[in-house]
């Protein structure tokens, strides 16, 4: 109001554009991060793609910094909504607009995190496994997002559009002939020969009413 | 990371990828080439380059370029999980490396290949690479691609669709009845991505879209994402004026969404309907109840959902929100402390006047946990309720003070200043609290534009005050302890007291003494212009030159000097002679936004971009400078005013020709922009012979021709310089004629004929009226100009306007005869009344400021408007003509 015109400072109006945005763009990015902050793997999608990788890492430096050691699953920060995870020693991120449907990006997160807990198997989530198995990361992000764009959210059909399971490594998980300690040995044998022994009396049986 | 691995192996110590370096890293591309091809070497290598990726490395375009190619050779490999890897490889690469074209056709054999997995992945690689010039050749395929019986085709060239709308639009709109029939798929996600394509196929045809969203509606979507969309096209369309039975349909679908089974498809109907313009209490109810559900939901995202709609829908319907009070009350202790802000900030826009100290307590237990964005929403929502409840502002302003006390940022202590210097405002009886609780934090503030400010306040608040002397020693303790530009302030401040009693003006002398002494030379100049006044030798410093605050017009004062230096300076500047008339700013036209994809979601959007319909400032310039090139006008002074474009032709007439009139403080420029539709012709020596036809006769200084008007969408000038021969404006109505010669074309070959026959062709009268000769002009407080102004101009005059049916066109009327801008917003009538005030500022030619006022009244239905018109300007004859040109 009028009273308060003439300051020594000029106030600065800042006026906020409200941009609409584009609902089929739904993700903005989604960051993994390991327990010190370091990035595992990174997409980012539209306009943040554009971005120079230090204004990135200053974004995963930030948010970071707001969610470590948080029990809650999302924030709004500097104008973006994000829902977070963690499993064991890894940092799960999903962002979206502000004015995105937070429950939506949230699917997105379950889909991310169920996804890789699917295909790793009997593996844990953690730094070192998803480091061991970086083609997975890779590729369960670029099945679930194709640019911003939710492309298949079902961990069961991600998995088999990774097609890993076919994979030398996959494969030779499985070894060729189990090798038997000695307690299991004598406990096969055992069941074998109580097996041809009851076949062998079952042959006399047989044998017997034939006649 | 070593701690985690210290008891495991020594090879377990090296994290995988761990000092992998990008040069190394290159140069095992040649393993691409190897025959036979090793699939989990190539693999391997694919993983490590992607990790380099993932990490920032930046690949040069030569890089890029050469492991783009070396990857290509994978093509000839069989191993599916290879060939997997090798499409996220090109995709990555495709956007740094050059001629990524060559794998067009490698591409386009696996689109067509039998193995789903290749057909999928080649599509949306090749959506990356193709380009306007090789799409058409692969589209086919494509198109194809979305009826394949594989959803992971058919999703892939979907959302390849999707992106390619931004550049080939026009060619995705050919899949439209695949795409049709891609709705009606089982998969989930392919109809999902179906709707998706198709509402942009669609988008700019606004019945197409209605019956796309009727049809799903009566159908309803297989998956939650598809009813998310769906939903936000129901309210477009709703938005978009759907009446009737459609409205019902779509009003009915909303609310079904608000029961379904998944929480996202429940979330996005309550936020679209809450958002929707004009809902009403009764559709509000049943979307709080689904938001109170979520309230206590054990996931936080839900819970934050919620809260953070509620807090939207009470700020403009806070008693459709009070059902959920209780339960927010209980997320103030949420362990996400997001939430907890958000229940706060809407617990104090839907909470009673009694509820306020316990709302206060409880707030301060938290705000130390939340980030400073929270805390600048508590502190705006706590403005607001300071507003609402004036009684509880000293509960309020204690808060305030003590939080300004606490740690944080620049933006979070100037909300909470803003906050207390609104309240003192607005609430007379919290200014002392408030301005003590300010002194306190000047005391020991880290922000020079809050000090700044803060004594800014002191220095016109405080002397008002019953004691206004507490208030200097925390003045002057600012002099001794801070910074050059909050010392400064405070010298004013403290000279704003000095000025205003009196009784404290020898104190204040003594310590502006000091002053004088300072290190820098702002503060010493202000202390010695203060004393000069305060000590009151020189009768013509009087302390008003403190206390009245600056009004000129700082770019006015800034011409003006600047005006003062390129002349003589052996005179002294009179500032008395800056105008403190200002340019109206134009009316900004809000855009719709642009969408680029899809609609807008449910939020706040609504993107308005300003955007200038005519720039005055930029044509005046340009205007000013052609005028000046031609030699005939260049000695004509300075240009007053140009009028906008008139027509003087039928839109469809062949030739076109408008005028641009500008005035010169001696003369009048038309300016004929004549433009050729006839492609047989070209017109030569074009200019337009002008006749009085009633008022003041015409003496025509001059001619500009134009020496060739081709056929073409180009406008040429000519011109036409008439001289005014007395002082006042020449005005009235001339008759102009278009004369030319002709030449033929032959526009085949663009031949012109040598022979050429003199034509004419008659445009239609230009008109000259008082109104052309007056700039709207714009001033800060009307009465004082006119007091200002003085009654020695003043002609009055009284009309009755017989055709106006009410004020309001009599104030349009009035406004567009004499040409003048509206001040304090009198050109809004309010509603219902029959007597009005009109207040109008401008300038008349030789920038001579006018003023005009216009006392209205209705005489009722059909007796038209009597009015009173009485114009003020420094000459009776100017305000004469303006008075007359009603």
């Amino acid at each position: 109001s009028g009273d308060w015109s003439g300051f020594d400072c000029d106030v600065v109006c800042v006026s906020f554009a409200l941009v609409s945005i584009m609902s089929f763009e739904v993700v903005k990015n989604i960051i993994i991060l390991a327990s010190d902050g370091t990035r595992i793997c990174s997409k980012y999608y539209g306009a943040q793609a554009q971005l120079t990788n230090e204004a990135q890492r200053e974004w995963e430096k930030k948010l970071f910094s707001k969610t470590q050691n948080t029990s809650s699953s999302i924030i709004l920060l500097d104008n973006d909504i994000v829902v977070y995870r963690t499993v064991s020693d890894v940092y799960f991120y999903v962002s979206g607009h502000p004015d995105e449907n937070e429950v939506m990006l949230e699917a997105i997160l379950g889909a991310l995190c169920d996804t890789l807990g699917f295909s790793l198997k009997e593996t844990p989530i953690e730094h070192r496994s998803l480091l061991e198995h970086y083609d997975l990361v890779l590729l369960t992000l670029d099945e679930l997002v194709d640019e911003g764009l939710i492309f298949e959210t079902d961990a069961k059909t991600i998995d088999s559009r990774m097609v890993l399971g076919l994979e030398d490594e996959g494969l030779a998980a499985i070894p060729k002939a189990l090798p038997l300690s000695d307690q299991q040995q004598q406990e096969l044998q055992r069941t074998i020969n109580k097996v041809s022994t009851g076949l062998a009396g079952q042959l006399k049986q047989f044998a017997a009413n034939w006649n | 990371m070593g701690s985690r691995f210290e008891k495991k192996d020594d090879d377990e110590y090296f994290m995988p990828f761990q000092g992998l370096e990008k040069g190394i890293v290159l140069q095992e591309k040649r393993i691409f080439s190897e025959a036979p091809i090793n699939a989990r070497k190539c693999s391997a290598l694919i993983t490590k380059l992607l990790w380099l990726l993932a990490q920032g490395d930046k690949f040069t375009k030569g890089e890029a370029t050469d492991v783009f190619f070396a990857v290509t050779k994978l093509f000839q490999s069989k191993d599916i999980p290879l060939r997997r890897m090798m499409f996220l490889m090109l995709k990555e690469l495709s956007t740094m490396s050059d001629d990524v074209i060559i794998v067009i056709s490698s591409l386009t054999k696996d689109i067509i290949s039998k193995v789903d997995l290749y057909r999928a992945n080649a599509i949306r690689v090749l959506a990356r690479i193709a380009d306007n010039s090789l799409l058409p050749q692969v589209e086919r395929h494509l198109k194809q691609a979305i009826l394949d019986k594989d959803p992971h085709v058919a999703s892939a060239a979907l959302v390849s669709g999707i992106h390619l709308m931004d550049t080939s639009a026009d060619l995705v709109k050919r899949w439209v009845n695949e795409v049709q029939e891609a709705l009606n798929s089982k998969h989930t996600m392919v109809q999902y991505h179906a709707l998706a394509l198709m509402y942009q196929i669609k988008q700019h045809d606004r019945l197409a879209v209605s019956k796309l969203v009727m049809s799903m509606v009566r159908n309803s979507p297989r998956s939650p994402f598809a009813h998310t969309l769906l939903i936000r096209f129901a309210c477009e369309v709703l938005e978009d004026g759907a009446s009737g039975e459609q409205a019902q349909a779509l009003n009915d679908y909303l609310e079904s969404c608000l029961r379904n089974k998944s929480d996202m498809v429940m979330y996005e109907a309550a936020r679209a309907i809450s958002n929707r313009r004009n809902v009403t209490a009764k559709e509000l109810t049943p979307v709080v109840s689904v938001l109170q559900l979520f309230l206590s939901s054990p996931k936080p995202t839900l819970r934050f959902a919620a809260v953070r709609t509620l807090n939207k829908i009470a700020m403009t319907a806070p008693l459709s929100v009070v059902s959920c009070n209780l339960d927010m009350e209980n997320l103030i202790a949420d362990s996400n402390r997001s939430i907890a802000t958000l229940a706060i900030s809407t617990l104090l826009k839907t909470g009673s006047e009694a509820s306020v100290d316990r709302l206060m307590k409880q707030i301060g237990g938290f705000m130390g946990d939340i980030s400073d964005e929270f805390k600048i929403v508590v502190v705006d929502a706590i403005r607001t309720l300071c507003i609402k409840f004036p009684q509880k502002h000293r509960t309020l302003m204690s808060f305030l003070s003590n939080i300004l006390r606490d740690e944080g940022g620049f933006e979070y202590k100037k909300a909470i200043v803003n906050t207390i210097l609104e309240v003192v405002n607005v609430i007379p009886e919290a200014k002392e609290l408030g301005l003590t609780h300010l002194c306190e934090f000047i005391e020991d503030c880290e922000f020079t534009y809050l000090s700044t400010k803060i004594l800014h306040l002191l220095g016109s608040e405080g002397p008002a005050t019953a004691t206004p002397s507490k208030y200097i020693r925390y003045i002057y303790n600012r002099v001794s302890l801070e910074n050059a530009y909050v010392r400064a302030s405070a010298v004013s401040a403290l000279a704003k007291f000095g000025a205003r009693l009196e009784q404290m003006r020898p104190n204040i002398v003594v310590l502006l003494r000091r002053c004088q002494h300072d290190s820098d030379d702002e503060v010493r100049d202000r202390a010695t212009f203060y004393l000069k006044v305060l000590e009151g030798k020189d009768p013509q410093l009087t302390p008003d030159l403190i206390l009245a605050p600056f009004t000129l017009p700082l770019a006015n004062l800034e011409s003006s000097l600047n005006e003062f230096l390129q002349g003589p300076t052996d005179a002294p500047f009179n500032i008395g002679a800056v105008s403190t008339f200002i340019e109206p700013p134009k009316p900004k036209e809000a855009t719709p936004s642009l969408t680029r994809k899809g609609p807008k979601t449910a939020g706040p959007s609504g993107g308005v971009t300003p955007a200038a319909n005519d720039q005055p400032v930029d044509d005046a310039a340009k205007y000013s400078a052609q005028l000046g090139a031609i030699p005939q006008f260049a000695k004509l002074g300075k240009l007053f005013r140009s009028s906008s474009p008139v027509e003087l032709t039928e839109s469809e007439a062949e030739y076109l020709v408008s005028c641009v009139k500008h005035i010169f403080p001696q003369h009048v420029v038309f300016q004929f922009n004549c433009k050729n539709t006839l492609n047989e012709q070209q017109l030569e020596r074009v200019q337009v012979r002008m006749a009085s036809v009633s008022g003041d006769a015409l003496t025509i200084e001059s001619q500009v021709p134009a020496d060739v008007v081709p056929y073409g969408p180009t406008a040429v000038p000519s011109y036409v310089c008439v001289r005014r021969d007395s002082e006042a404006p020449m005005t009235g109505t001339f008759s102009c004629t278009l004369k030319f010669m002709v030449k033929e074309v032959d526009p085949s070959t663009g031949d012109i004929d040598d022979f050429g026959i003199d034509d004419e062709y008659q445009l239609e009268d230009v008109e000259l009226a008082t109104s052309d000769y007056t700039r709207k002009a714009m001033v800060a407080n009307f009465q004082e100009e006119w007091d200002k102004l003085g009654d020695e101009g003043e002609i009055v005059e009284t009309f009755n306007l017989s055709t106006m049916k009410s004020l309001q066109d009599a104030v349009k009327e009035i406004i567009q005869y004499l040409g003048m801008y509206p001040c304090d917003s009198t050109e809004q009538v309010p509603p219902k009344k029959t007597k009005h005030i009109l207040y109008l500022a401008g300038r008349f030619v030789g920038d001579v400021p006018v003023l005009a006022r216009c006392r209205m009244k209705s005489g009722g239905e059909g007796q038209g408007v009597d009015l009173e018109l009485t114009v003020r300007s420094p000459s009776a004859d100017i305000s004469q003509v303006l008075a007359s040109a009603i």
